[in-house]
């Protein structure tokens, strides 16, 4: 051990560091002084800077009054060493304690590694990258249905061999538990819907038409899409976060050395209760729609309740209410199904579970918009 | 208060636990500057509650854990944060962050808590990189590495700051005899050129009787301290047949063979 004190033996309140200076023809000498630890108030270097323009040749630094130290002093003596290297003055650490001089021996040998070189590629090279990740996602997506397949094949012979429990916890998490913001989100769609017909349609005297726009918009599009979306952020982003928090943490890794295959075992039962709830949050929806487009018509548009409910009852067709009911089965099954499948890919660290995450919420907006899509160009006339 | 009369941790009447369920009671030791002290026992005996409540993650029920004469359990604000400053904690599995390079690991507590140029902190994080032997690794991601390495980082990020206390959780956990002892010997290194002082959980003997200056023994039955003392006097001397029978690695259920050997 050296004669300088170490900093674990630390004194409870530091003197303050400091630097005095006396300069000897060429010579300057820096004397450190007091308790060069980080928690004391640091002396101001750049004050330094000023003594290497007038006529300095040589620096030598003294730390024999220095009661304990630590990296704060070696980092002030390696500016120092850095600074006369750049005014050309000779650094002396030789009068330095033998320990903090073997430690600034040591920094010149420590080289930093090359950084291995950013890839910049042409590109060519670059769209050959991404086509090959797009059709190795596909891959993954066209197993995983396979893989669903298979384990729904399996289910139907042994009903027995899906988790049932889990299957009807993931049910309380999807529906009664999702009801609160469903039906907020549903109310304030059906007002929006209704206050915004309204605006247009007063101007012909047909504000009574507002129970058709809000009840068929609803029963078609707006529910099972805004369901749809809240669930893809609720739930499609829980399955995705919780696997691949389980991939992580090798718990997919033991699933799988017991024989147990994670898609049957932990995807299924998520996707057959997601799918079974959907429509049921979207019947919900709808309701909770209509009662918001109602109580605008009646509090703003002085439509009677009886008059409005009668509108929306001879508008509605069962089919508005099988294809709003069709679509909702679509959109738990994909939701349900991206979230678990971007879960089980996902990389086996933090950064993995926050990608896998974000990849589920995107995608599952993405497919709503376009199996909507199709289910419009499909039912026109 | 002169720095040979200050303790390095001072615990006094502590009651640890969660929810008000108290897993360890009335733990009264002390920690002298410089030195390596273990906290031991088997199992579920409380070792990893008891260091989650000497850092602070959890908050102790009861009682005073008090760091370098500064009382921890009560301070708030700047106050703690300024004790926190002065200990490092080398968690289980390393705990780096992943989205940061092994240096920029190292860096991050000296760009957030000591204003230095960038090329001063760099140099500062190499030599603390270099030693732990890691300096090659610098721009490594922590998925990149291996168990001991990650160890190794992680030390030298808990050491960027030069605390003068450092904690660590089960070191030897998960690394192989090989990287197990360099790691006991860079532990011995950093107290020895640096003066910290280290406390150790774990229940691995051959790092306890390479490292340890005094060893403290958990009892689950009693949810207390059994003994403190240096180990290899422990592992021969103790009253308590349970100290012994942990530190000789005698099998449960042969309290013959342990009254032979002592009457032999």
């Amino acid at each position: 051990m050296d004669d300088v004190p170490m900093p674990g033996a630390s004194a409870e309140f530091p003197a303050p560091p400091a630097v005095r200076l006396q300069r000897d023809q060429r010579c300057l000498s820096i004397l450190f002084t007091g308790d060069w630890v980080w928690r004391a108030p640091q002396p101001d270097w750049p004050e330094l800077d000023q003594v290497f323009y007038k006529g300095v040749g040589e620096v030598r630094c003294f730390a024999d009054d220095v009661k304990q130290w630590d990296s704060s002093l070696l980092a002030l003596l390696l500016y120092l060493r850095r600074q006369c290297e750049h005014a050309r003055v000779e650094f002396c650490a030789e009068t330095l304690p033998p320990v903090l001089r073997q430690l600034l021996d040591n920094v010149p040998r420590i080289k930093w590694p090359e950084a291995p070189p950013p890839a910049n590629h042409g590109v060519i090279h670059n769209m050959g990258l991404r086509t090959m990740t797009f059709w190795k996602g596909a891959g993954h997506a066209v197993t995983f249905i396979g893989e669903c397949a298979q384990a729904l094949a399996h289910v139907f012979h042994f009903p027995k061999a899906l988790r049932w429990p889990e299957v009807r916890l993931v049910m309380q998490e999807c529906g009664p538990a999702s009801l609160g913001i469903v039906g907020l989100i549903s109310f304030l769609t059906g007002c929006i819907l209704a206050w915004q017909g309204a605006l247009q349609l007063r101007q012909f005297g047909a504000e009574i038409y507002v129970a058709d726009l809000v009840g068929v918009a609803l029963a078609r599009e707006m529910g099972p899409i805004m369901v749809a979306i809240v669930i893809s952020g609720r739930i499609g982003a829980s399955f995705a976060a919780h696997l691949a928090t389980m991939e992580a943490s090798e718990e997919i890794d033991a699933l799988r050395t017991w024989g147990f295959s994670p898609v049957q075992f932990l995807a299924l039962p998520r996707i057959i209760a997601l799918t079974c709830m959907m429509p049921l949050l979207v019947l919900y929806s709808d309701l909770l729609g209509m009662a918001g487009g109602l109580a605008v018509g009646t509090s703003v548009l002085g439509l009677s309740r009886s008059a409005f409910l009668a509108e929306t009852w001879r508008a509605l067709h069962i089919s508005d209410l099988q294809t709003g009911l069709l679509k909702s089965i679509a959109f738990g099954l994909g939701v349900a199904c991206i979230g678990c499948a971007s879960g089980l890919k996902a990389d086996r660290s933090a950064e993995g579970v926050g990608l896998a995450t974000t990849s589920s919420v995107v995608k599952s907006i993405l497919y709503i918009i376009v199996v909507d899509a199709i289910f419009g160009m499909c039912s026109q006339p | 208060m002169s720095a040979g009369e200050t303790k390095a941790i001072v615990v006094r009447d502590l009651d640890c636990g969660y929810d008000g369920n108290p897993v360890l009671r009335g733990l009264n030791f002390e920690v002298r500057h410089g030195e390596i002290f273990v906290i031991m026992g088997e199992s579920g005996c409380g070792k990893s509650t008891l260091l989650k409540h000497l850092i602070g993650l959890n908050t102790p029920l009861a009682g005073q854990v008090v760091f370098l004469g500064q009382n921890y359990c009560a301070a708030r604000g700047a106050e703690r944060l300024e004790i926190q400053k002065r200990f490092g904690v080398l968690y289980q599995s390393g705990a780096l962050w992943s989205s940061l390079t092994v240096a920029e690991n190292v860096a991050l507590p000296l760009i957030e808590h000591a204003s230095l140029e960038r090329e001063v902190i760099d140099e500062l994080v190499m030599l603390k990189l270099a030693l732990v032997r890691m300096d090659a690794y610098a721009h490594y991601f922590p998925s990149e590495l291996s168990g001991g390495m990650k160890k190794r980082a992680g030390l030298a990020r808990a050491m960027a700051l030069d605390p003068s206390l450092l904690f660590f959780d089960e070191p030897s956990a998960g690394l192989d005899p090989i990287s197990s002892r360099e790691l006991d010997d860079l532990m011995k290194r950093v107290r020895d050129t640096l003066g910290t002082t280290l406390v150790v959980v774990t229940h691995e003997l051959p790092s306890i009787f390479a490292i340890a200056d005094h060893a403290m023994m958990l009892s689950k039955e009693t949810r207390g301290i059994v003994e403190i003392g240096k180990p290899a006097e422990m592992a021969k001397q103790s009253t308590h047949p349970a100290v012994r029978q942990f530190l000789n690695r005698w099998p449960r259920g042969q309290a013959d063979a342990i009254k032979t050997y002592d009457t032999n």
